[in-house]
């Protein structure tokens, strides 16, 4: 078992209203699973993606990644297991916008103690598999947004991570280029890689060979 | 080693794709920096010429200074005070401020040497034509000077000035003489010097009490004692203490200036160190910009695996590189400057150490200012920076 959450909760306060982000959810995931994560606009999917990815803690339950019981973690731990474990891919893409396309896929590599010339050229092979050879050294404002997010799926491909979390990867996208990025999503998990996706559109969350639903802060398989 | 690369070419790319923001933050250093080694430098440059020159008078010399001009001793007084044990020469001192003029030339003030025939003895002056004051100059109160050799060249260009006259005032003055070159000395050119008998200088509108004298004691061992020696005879004389008259050694007077330079230095250096400490608060400020505006891509870098500490040295070092290239330009800027005013006739003798300190000071600076902005930076929650726009 990759991801096993157990009774996960997150309420926000807002005043005297309490809003159940994630209310009481339990969920596992399998080594090589593509799963999608469907629910509309407020039902909690975005903050149930920050938990998963380390980037938001919950108020209880348990989180075990990869057997490691994420509430024990230190601080460097966790940003170790970011680093290594867990691949980013946002909406809006969340390059950085002063450097390379190259550049930012080698900012994880470098983070994880990768020399420069071994994690250059990484990069420049990560280029190549989303299809983006000749713009290598393009800053993102010189690209596309389906160019982008290839950039930001090359980057969360860096170090190899044991999962790949996506957060409506395609909803900043026309519906060529989405079908284009859902295809490379598609050729990876092939290849073995496990991926969790979060979606609103039943049409990208079929793709996967699981599909959650997610309402008010609950999870229905 | 790669990380700590990367982090150090971020640095220069951020300070250098905000050039004017980076110079105008860097401005209160670079003003610190340049105004310590300037100050420092003058003040060491200064010191290091009047030494010089006060050493060149030779160790053997005292200098009389009567400061209250109600007190005075009498030209007669020299007599008695030759008298004194190891006193060997003196030379009473007054300058009058004159007109000079030779023949067409335009008439220019010029200040006027009264003294003896020892002043140029004790002094170590040479003539390079013509003859030296004589006793008997004195004794006629003859009009005849001894002239500079600036003043002589300027008057005379080429021709030689011995035989000719002068004016003073209007009256003519024979020159006998012409001073070998000295040099300025104590920020007075002693080569613009005339020199005229003391006992002519009533022509002048001077009379001939005297107030200040050069004297010189015959072994430098007993320099100290002589000093006891004449500020008694003058106690006794005049019926005044010594808060009223100094005898004084050259060194003495080098110590007294050494003091007060140094306290000079102390108060200017103090004030360069204040600009250089608003100069970090401004640093300090630019970075909590920065963070505040870069709170995004913390976010990003925290996302995908940035620790703390990296975070923490990205803007530290930051700081730091804006310091230290700060306080480098702010090293060449001042040692230009100072370099330039050294050209123009000021002393100027930039100390390696203080140049050294001050660049030190302003990575420190970096280092103080930097790390407050920077811990900001490294605590930010993932979530929240990410959300941040
Ligand atoms: N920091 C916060 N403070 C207060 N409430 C929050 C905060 N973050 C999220 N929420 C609330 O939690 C609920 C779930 O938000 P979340 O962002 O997870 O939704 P989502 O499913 O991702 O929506 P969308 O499809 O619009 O992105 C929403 O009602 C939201 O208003
Ligand atoms: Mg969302």
């Amino acid at each position: 078992m990759l991801i096993e959450l157990k009774d996960i909760k997150k309420y926000y306060h807002l005043g005297d209203q309490t809003i159940k982000a994630i209310d009481d959810v339990s969920f596992t995931v399998e080594k090589g699973e593509f799963v999608s994560i469907i629910g509309p606009s407020g039902s909690g999917k975005s903050t149930l993606m920050n938990i998963l990815g380390l980037l938001d803690v919950p108020d209880s339950g348990k989180y075990l990644l990869d057997g490691l019981e994420i509430s024990k973690a230190k601080e460097k731990e966790l940003a170790t297991i970011r680093n290594k474990k867990i691949g980013f891919i946002f909406q809006n893409f969340n390059l950085l916008g002063k450097l390379t396309a190259v550049e930012n896929i080698q900012v994880p590599l470098i983070y994880n103690n990768e020399n420069n010339n071994q994690s250059k050229q990484r990069a420049i092979e990560l280029m190549k598999k989303v299809d983006l050879e000749g713009r290598e050294n393009h800053i993102p404002s010189q690209l596309s947004g389906g160019q982008q997010q290839r950039v930001a799926i090359a980057r969360a491909l860096a170090n190899q991570p044991e999962i790949i979390l996506a957060d409506e990867p395609t909803g900043a996208l026309d519906s060529k280029t989405s079908q284009d990025i859902m295809k490379l999503l598609t050729e990876l998990n092939e290849n073995g890689q496990t991926i969790i996706l979060i979606t609103h559109d039943m049409n990208v969350a079929k793709k996967a060979k699981r599909i959650v639903k997610i309402s008010d802060g609950k999870l229905y398989e | 080693m790669t990380k700590f690369l990367n982090i150090l070419k971020i640095a220069f790319k951020n300070i250098f794709s905000n050039k004017l923001r980076s110079i105008l933050t860097m401005l209160g250093l670079i003003i610190g920096v340049a105004s310590v080694i300037i100050l420092v430098g003058i003040g060491n440059g200064t010191q290091e010429n009047v030494t010089s020159q006060v050493k060149s008078l030779g160790t053997d010399v005292l200098t009389l200074n009567i400061q209250d001009n109600d007190y005075a001793l009498s030209y007669s007084d020299i007599d008695e005070m030759l008298e004194i044990n190891n006193v060997e020469a003196i030379a009473p001192y007054k300058t009058v401020s004159a007109t000079v003029k030779y023949q067409t030339t335009n008439s220019s003030r010029a200040s006027i040497i009264a003294t003896t025939d020892k002043y140029m003895s004790i002094m170590n002056y040479t003539i390079s034509s013509g003859r030296l004051m004589s006793v008997i100059d004195l004794e006629n109160n003859s009009k005849v000077c001894l002239l500079g050799s600036d003043i002589a060249e300027k008057l005379f260009e080429l021709s030689n000035p011995v035989g000719q006259d002068i004016q003073i005032n209007g009256d003519n003055y024979t020159v006998i003489g012409v001073i070998t070159e000295v040099g300025s000395s104590m920020g007075n050119n002693v080569d613009d010097m005339i020199i005229i008998p003391y006992t002519t200088a009533k022509y002048l509108g001077s009379d001939t009490s005297i107030n200040t004298a050069y004297i010189k004691v015959s072994n430098e061992d007993y320099i100290e004692q002589t000093t006891t020696l004449l500020e008694n005879y003058i106690t006794n004389k005049l019926g005044i203490t010594t808060d009223y008259f100094t005898v004084s050694s050259q060194d003495s007077m080098i110590d007294t200036f050494t003091n007060v330079n140094n306290s000079l230095s102390i108060l200017l250096g103090g004030i360069a160190s204040i600009s250089l400490i608003v100069g970090g608060i401004g640093v300090m400020n630019v970075m909590l910009v920065s963070v505040t505006e870069r709170t995004k891509e913390i976010g990003i870098r925290k996302a995908l695996g940035a620790k703390r500490r990296d975070i923490l040295l990205q803007f530290l070092i930051e700081a730091l590189v804006l310091c230290a290239l700060g306080g480098l330009i702010g090293v060449v800027l001042g040692i230009g400057v100072g370099e330039l005013l050294g050209k123009m006739g000021y002393s100027f003798s930039p100390s390696i150490n203080i140049t050294l300190i001050a660049f030190l000071s302003s990575v420190i600076i970096g280092i103080v200012f930097g790390i407050f902005p920077a811990n900001k930076a490294s605590k930010l929650n993932p979530i929240d920076a990410l959300h941040a726009e």
